[in-house]
């Protein structure tokens, strides 16, 4: 693959990424993030902001601003960690759970008729990876 | 150390998220599912909590975790539950056979203990023989104070193999390099597959799970101590009754 076939690749997977979100929040009031965030918290009850932040290899302020969202939305429950005062603990709730079962039902329709596969998706990460 | 109260609202909510993934529920026998009783032979679950128990243990998997020899244990348990481990985790562990060793270990210390007690008699206190490890119980001993006194003095005696557990008027005395409750269950949520554990206890021996560094786990102890590593506390054993229901309602299932 020549080097502006990676980079168009990237552009045009950055451009899906965008409308799928877009149509996501449109649909659902949940952007790809939020969503992300609760699909891991959901497998990860009690897990701390920091433990998160290290499952998904960011950094724990970038999230901040998704989880007081989840938070407000009352998605989410931040609890304090009663060993640890300085540690929040956080949880999905009920409603977390049932809004997520929405968007991955709506995401699985999407996928089928999505052109944007999987395997292309792992294709593009792979070359982007050797550019990094 | 601030214990949290398991029923308060918040703590609820957290508990009913553990319901969204596959979460496996373990659970101490004496005094968690079954009350403190005077003769430890007769402790039994209530039938409140042996029918709660069931259903809970037909919609998720279940684990009960003791102190007791496993052949002591099985006919307390309603059948249905996944994991029934016994004697602190030496017995029951999937994948796990008995230890011969342990065994002759277990023989040597009581081969101290048995002629100490008849040097000292006191009708009060009873040497438990589970096969991979002892408990001394002196609940019944009239001057237990004396009794706590003269079993630390014993025990000092034994060699550096034992692990001596402090209990509820209860000493129990372990191989020291043997499996403990923390590790039992480990190895439990492991092999069920589950992807987060839950464990509720009253005793000594479970602080070995509460201090369990591992944030798939949520730990709690019936009767509040600012002493234990459990990160949420029920205030006494007959609450338990009403988690088995939380768990049952979180699930869908009705009583």
């Amino acid at each position: 693959m020549s080097e502006s076939t990676h980079f168009l690749s990237i552009l045009q997977l950055g451009i899906r990424i965008q409308h799928v979100n877009q149509k996501l929040e449109r649909d659902t009031g949940m952007s790809l993030t939020q969503w992300s965030l609760l699909k891991c918290l959901v497998d990860h009850p009690t897990i701390s902001a920091l433990d998160l932040a290290d499952l998904l290899g960011i950094q724990a302020s970038s999230l901040t601003q998704s989880i007081k969202r989840l938070q407000r939305k009352g998605l989410i429950i931040v609890a304090k960690d009663p060993l640890d005062a300085r540690r929040k603990l956080l949880s999905v709730t009920r409603e977390g759970n049932v809004r997520l079962l929405e968007v991955d039902r709506k995401l699985k329709a999407w996928k089928s008729s999505a052109k944007l596969s999987s395997s292309s998706v792992q294709e593009v990460f792979r070359d982007l990876k050797q550019f990094l | 150390m601030t214990v949290e109260y398991l029923f308060s609202r918040g703590n609820i909510q957290i508990l009913e998220s553990l319901c969204f993934t596959e979460t496996l529920y373990a659970f101490d026998f004496d005094g968690t599912l079954a009350p403190i009783v005077a003769k430890p032979d007769t402790a039994k679950m209530s039938a409140e909590t042996e029918s709660l128990f069931k259903k809970v243990s037909a919609t998720v998997p279940t684990a009960v975790i003791s102190g007791r020899s496993l052949k002591d244990l099985q006919p307390r348990i309603p059948p249905g539950a996944k994991y029934l481990v016994g004697n602190h985790g030496l017995e029951g562990l999937p994948g796990a056979s008995a230890i011969r060793e342990l065994n002759e270990m277990c023989n040597a210390w009581k081969a101290i203990l048995n002629p100490w007690l008849k040097e000292n008699p006191d009708p009060g206190i009873m040497l438990e023989d589970k096969g991979f490890s002892l408990a001394i119980h002196y609940r019944n001993s009239r001057a237990k104070k004396l009794a706590r006194e003269n079993i630390t003095q014993i025990l000092q005696s034994m060699d550096e193999h034992a692990k001596i557990i402090p209990g509820k008027l209860v000493f129990n005395v372990v191989p020291a390099r043997g499996p403990h409750k923390g590790l039992a269950l480990s190895r439990v949520i492991v092999h069920s597959k589950a992807r987060f554990g839950f464990y509720i206890g009253d005793d000594h021996t479970d602080e070995d799970v509460f201090s369990i560094n591992e944030n798939r786990l949520m730990t709690v102890r019936v009767g509040r101590s600012r002493k234990s590593q459990a990160r949420y506390y029920l205030r006494r054993q007959a609450e338990v009754n009403e988690l088995l229901r939380l768990i049952l309602r979180f699930h869908g299932v009705e009583e």
